[in-house]
C-alpha cells in the first residue's frame, strides 16, 4: 500500500506537467495550484475507468515484456550470484538503454547469419526472448551483486560462527547465511519494479512497438525540449495521465507483490521489531 | 574501468572550446565529398555528421559537455542532499523514489526546459539525501556519540562536531556514484527528447521541392543528445551511434567503478 501511494506524487507531477504544457504558458502559482484543486476529480475519474480505458488494448502487449522479464529476473538472480562478481558489476551498472540497444543488433545479427529476413515485430517468440533478456540483467544483476554482499556480511557474522561452533556442517551455514540475506534481496527486486516499467516504455518507444509502454512515451515525448522535433503524439493531459497511472499501476502491483513475498521471508519473528 | 576516466578527462580537455566547425563541402585527397563523409575520409577519420562537423570532434565536444552537465548537477546538488541528509538521518526518517524518470520528466514539463539542470539538480539532491542519511544513522549508533550525549553536548554539537566530519570521508564515493546516476538520467530524459542544451534546423533538397527536407542539428550536444539524435539514422551512419554511445558507456562504468572503489576504501 505504501508504495502504491508514493506513485500518486509521481503521477501527480506528470499531470501537473502535461497539463502546463497544454495552457502554454510559463509555470505560475495560480495554474499549478488550479492543477492541484482539479487533480483529485482528474485521479477519480481516471480510476474510475474514463481515460483509462483506451489504453488498455496495449497492456497486454507490454503485459508480456514486463511479466517475463519480471518472472525471469528470479532464475537470472539465481544464476548470476554464481557468475564472476566481475561480470555482475558489469551487468549492473551499464545502462540498461545500452543493453536494448545491443539486443537489437543481436536481433539484426540473427536474421543476417540465419538468412531469414523477418520484419521487427513484437510478436516473434526471439525478438521478444532477446528483448527480455536485455530486459531483466540489469535488475537481475544488481540484485545477486546485493544479494552475494549480504550473503558474505551474514557469512561472518555472530549467528554464523555460533552456528559453526555447535558443529553445522559449512555448506548448511552457508545455506542459512543465503536464507537470511534473501528477503533483502527480494525487497529491492520491488523497487527494480519502476526502473523495469522505464526500460520497457523505453524499448517500445525505440521501437516504436504498439503497446502501454509505446503511449506513455509518445505522451511523455511530445513535451520535448526542442520546437518542432515532438518525438510524440500530443493528446489532453486529462486523457494523457491516464497512461502512465496505468504503466506506474502495473508495476505498482508487481512491486506490492514481491514486498509482500519479502515480508513472508523475513525470518525474523513478525510483530517484534 | 576507472582508468579509462582519465584519457576522457584528456578527451575533454583538448576538445575545441569554439565548437566544431561546419563544412558544407569537404576537401578529401583531391576530392570533393559532401556530407556526411564516411569515416576513413581524409582529414576527417572517422567520418562527419550531416552538416559537415568532423565526428572526433563531436565526440570530443560532447564528453566535455556532459562532464561539464554533470559537475553542474552534482555541484548544485551536493549542499542540498548533504543538509537534507543530516535531517532525515537525524530526525530517522527515509526518501523514496520511485520511477524517477516520470518524476523528472514531470518536473521539466512544469518548469520549462530551461529547468533541465536544476531538476537534475533536485533529483540528484534527493538520491545522494539518502545515501548521507543512512550514514547519518551509522554515525548516530557508534559509542562516541553515546558519550557526548552523556557529556550534555547539543544536538548542533552533535551534528556539527561528530556527524558530519564523520560525512566527509564517504563525499567523494558518493559524488563519484551522483555523476554516474546523473549520466544516467541524461540518457534515459534524452530518448523522451529532453536535453540540456537546443539545436539548430538545416534544410536540405536541391531547391525544387515543395517542401524541403528538414533535420534538427543538436548544437554543441552532450553524448545523450548525441545517442539520441543519431539513432533515426544509425544504419545510414553508425559511427554517429556507435562513437558517443561507447565514450558514453565509458563514462558511466568509470564513475561507477571509482564509486564502488572509494566506497570499499
Amino acid at each position: 500500500m505504501r508504495i502504491l501511494l508514493a506513485l500518486i506524487p509521481v503521477h501527480l507531477l506528470v499531470y501537473l506537467g502535461l497539463r502546463q504544457r497544454e495552457l502554454g504558458e510559463a509555470v505560475s502559482f495560480g495554474s499549478v495550484l488550479g492543477g492541484l484543486l482539479g487533480y483529485p476529480l482528474h485521479l477519480w475519474q481516471t480510476l474510475s475507468g474514463g481515460a483509462m480505458a483506451q489504453f488498455l488494448v496495449g497492456l497486454p502487449t507490454t503485459g508480456v515484456y514486463f511479466t517475463l522479464a519480471a518472472l525471469l529476473a528470479w532464475p537470472a538472480i539465481l544464476l548470476l550470484q554464481r557468475a564472476p562478481a566481475g561480470v555482475r558489476w558489469l551487468l549492473g551498472s551499464l545502462p540498461g538503454f545500452f543493453l536494448l540497444t545491443l539486443a537489437i543488433f543481436v536481433i539484426f545479427w540473427l536474421a543476417a547469419v540465419f538468412r531469414f529476413f523477418t520484419p521487427l515485430e513484437p510478436g516473434q517468440p526471439w525478438v521478444i526472448a532477446v528483448l527480455t533478456l536485455a530486459l531483466l540483467l540489469p535488475p537481475a544483476a544488481r540484485v545477486a551483486q546485493y544479494l552475494e554482499l549480504r550473503r558474505q556480511e551474514y557469512a561472518g557474522a555472530d549467528f554464523t560462527r555460533t552456528a559453526r561452533a555447535i558443529g553445522l556442517s559449512e555448506p548448511r551455514v552457508r545455506a542459512k547465511a543465503a536464507r537470511v540475506a534473501l528477503p533483502e534481496g527480494v525487497s529491492l527486486l520491488a523497487g527494480e519494479a519502476f526502473g523495469l516499467a522505464v526500460a520497457v516504455m523505453l524499448l517500445e518507444g525505440l521501437l516504436q512497438f504498439p503497446g502501454l509502454g509505446l503511449s506513455v512515451y509518445n505522451i511523455l515525448a511530445s513535451g520535448g525540449a526542442v520546437e518542432g522535433l515532438n518525438l510524440g503524439v500530443q493528446m489532453p493531459a486529462t486523457q494523457a495521465s491516464g497512461g502512465l497511472l496505468l504503466l506506474l499501476l502495473m508495476a505498482g502491483a508487481y512491486a506490492v507483490g514481491v514486498e509482500a513475498l519479502a515480508r513472508r521471508l523475513d525470518p525474523r519473528q513478525r510483530g517484534v521489531v | 574501468m576507472r582508468w579509462v576516466l582519465l584519457p576522457l578527462l584528456l578527451i575533454a580537455l583538448l576538445a575545441p572550446p569554439q565548437g566544431c566547425p561546419r563544412q558544407l563541402l569537404i576537401q578529401a585527397g583531391g576530392q570533393t565529398v559532401v556530407p556526411p563523409a564516411p569515416p576513413g575520409t581524409p582529414g576527417a577519420w572517422l567520418g562527419t555528421d550531416v552538416d559537415g562537423r568532423d565526428t572526433a570532434c563531436l565526440v570530443a565536444r560532447g564528453v566535455r559537455q556532459s562532464l561539464q552537465v554533470a559537475l553542474n548537477v552534482l555541484l548544485l546538488a551536493l549542499p542540498v542532499a548533504l543538509l537534507l541528509g543530516l535531517l532525515l538521518g537525524w530526525r530517522g526518517l527515509t526518501v523514496g523514489l520511485y520511477a524517477e524518470i516520470f518524476v523528472l520528466a514531470g518536473l521539466i514539463l512544469l518548469l520549462g526546459n530551461g529547468a533541465y539542470t536544476w531538476v537534475l539538480a533536485l533529483g540528484l539532491a534527493v538520491y545522494l539525501a539518502r545515501l548521507v542519511a543512512v550514514r547519518v544513522r551509522t554515525v548516530l549508533l557508534e559509542p562516541f556519540i553515546e558519550g557526548a550525549r552523556a557529556m550534555g553536548g547539543s544536538s548542533w554539537h552533535i551534528l556539527t562536531r561528530h556527524v558530519l566530519p564523520h560525512l566527509f570521508p564517504v563525499l567523494p564515493s558518493a559524488m563519484a556514484v551522483g555523476i554516474g546516476v546523473a549520466f544516467l538520467w541524461m540518457a534515459e530524459l534524452a530518448v523522451l527528447g529532453y536535453f540540456a542544451t537546443t539545436g539548430y534546423w538545416v534544410e536540405f533538397g536541391s531547391g525544387f521541392e515543395n517542401v524541403p527536407m528538414r533535420r534538427f542539428m543538436p548544437l554543441n550536444p552532450d553524448l545523450a543528445q548525441m545517442i539520441a539524435t543519431a539513432r533515426f539514422e544509425w544504419l545510414a551512419a553508425a559511427e554517429q551511434l556507435f562513437l558517443p554511445a561507447l565514450a558514453f558507456v565509458l563514462l558511466t562504468l568509470g564513475f561507477a567503478d571509482l564509486g564502488a572503489k572509494l566506497t570499499r576504501k
